[in-house]
């Protein structure tokens, strides 16, 4: 894999779509509408991901005058890149999970209980 | 100093302000019905859409525009409605400039400025340009050619006197007077 793209929100949307199901090629709209962004969002970072070698694109097998419409553009996750895809979907939720799993005595004030724990 | 006096006068400000605004007012709306009527039309939101598409992927490098604009206006295709395809590539023209910076595109501001120095550095090389054109004009090798072709000139102006009879003091007194003749 190339440069890595930063793993802002949208890359992580775009991702978690991709890994639905990383057998299935999908073009740019309907990434977008599921992963809820708007083209402007969408399309720089699937050319970085594209850069990155983390996704993979190819123009669909179609013959546009069989199919009487233009052909798309269809992405899919590589096997690097659905590893890559994993790894950082996993550690996002990592570090999203509550405090009291990971650093107890940060942004907890003393002798409150967390939440849905016992007192401390 | 206070405030300057109001100007005396028989509502003469406010009629020409009254007048100026209905007048901006009528030409508002008159502008924004025909905004309107076109935006009703699909077509023409359909037109501007593509429109927008095609100026996004002028920020682009050039061996991937014709990628980017098929794939764009394919997407463009499948939605449906007129102000759904209108907005998303109005979204997708607003980031056009980060786009192609991320591509390796210079932004709009590193033009203009890449611009602006190379007409300064052109005005400013004008007036060397001058300088070097006299130099090279008053070089002593150029004057030397110059009179070298002066010489031919006269020799042969003086064998066309000799030629027609005239005499030769005659001649070269006339020719004298020249410039360059002083080289014979």
């Amino acid at each position: 894999m190339g440069d890595l793209p930063r793993l802002t929100l949208n890359v992580l949307r775009i991702l978690r779509v991709l890994l639905e199901n990383p057998t299935v090629a999908r073009h740019g709209l309907e990434i977008g509408l599921a992963a809820g962004l708007r083209g402007g969002s969408l399309y720089p970072v699937l050319s970085k991901l594209e850069d990155a070698k983390v996704v993979t694109s190819t123009w669909e097998d179609v013959d546009p005058s069989e199919v009487g419409r233009p052909r798309r553009r269809l992405y899919q996750l590589n096997p690097d890149g659905v590893v890559y895809a994993r790894q950082a979907l996993a550690e996002v939720q990592q570090h999203l999970s509550p405090a009291d799993q990971h650093s107890p005595a940060w942004g907890r004030t003393p002798g409150f209980p967390a939440k849905g724990g016992a007192p401390a | 100093m206070g405030p300057h006096p109001r100007v005396p006068g028989q509502r003469g400000c406010s009629r020409v302000k009254g007048w100026l605004i209905a007048g901006l007012a009528t030409l508002g709306a008159l502008l924004v019905g025909m905004v309107k009527a076109d935006l009703e039309d699909e077509k023409v939101c359909r037109w501007l859409a593509r429109t927008l598409v095609y100026r996004t992927t002028r920020h682009l490098p050039a061996d991937e525009r014709d990628r980017w604009r098929e794939e764009l206006i394919r997407d463009l295709l499948d939605l449906q409605g007129r102000v759904a395809p209108l907005l998303w590539a109005f979204s997708v023209y607003l980031q056009a400039g980060r786009w192609g910076r991320m591509r390796g595109m210079p932004s709009r501001w590193e033009v203009l400025v890449a611009r602006t120095r190379a007409a300064w550095q052109r005005l400013r090389s004008l007036p060397q340009a001058r300088v070097r054109a006299r130099a090279q004009q008053l070089h002593p090798a150029s004057i030397q050619a110059q009179a070298q072709t002066a010489h031919v000139k006269v020799v042969g102006f003086d064998a066309q006197l000799v030629a027609s009879g005239t005499t030769r003091s005659g001649g070269s007194a006339s020719l004298m007077s020249r410039p360059g003749a002083w080289f014979i």
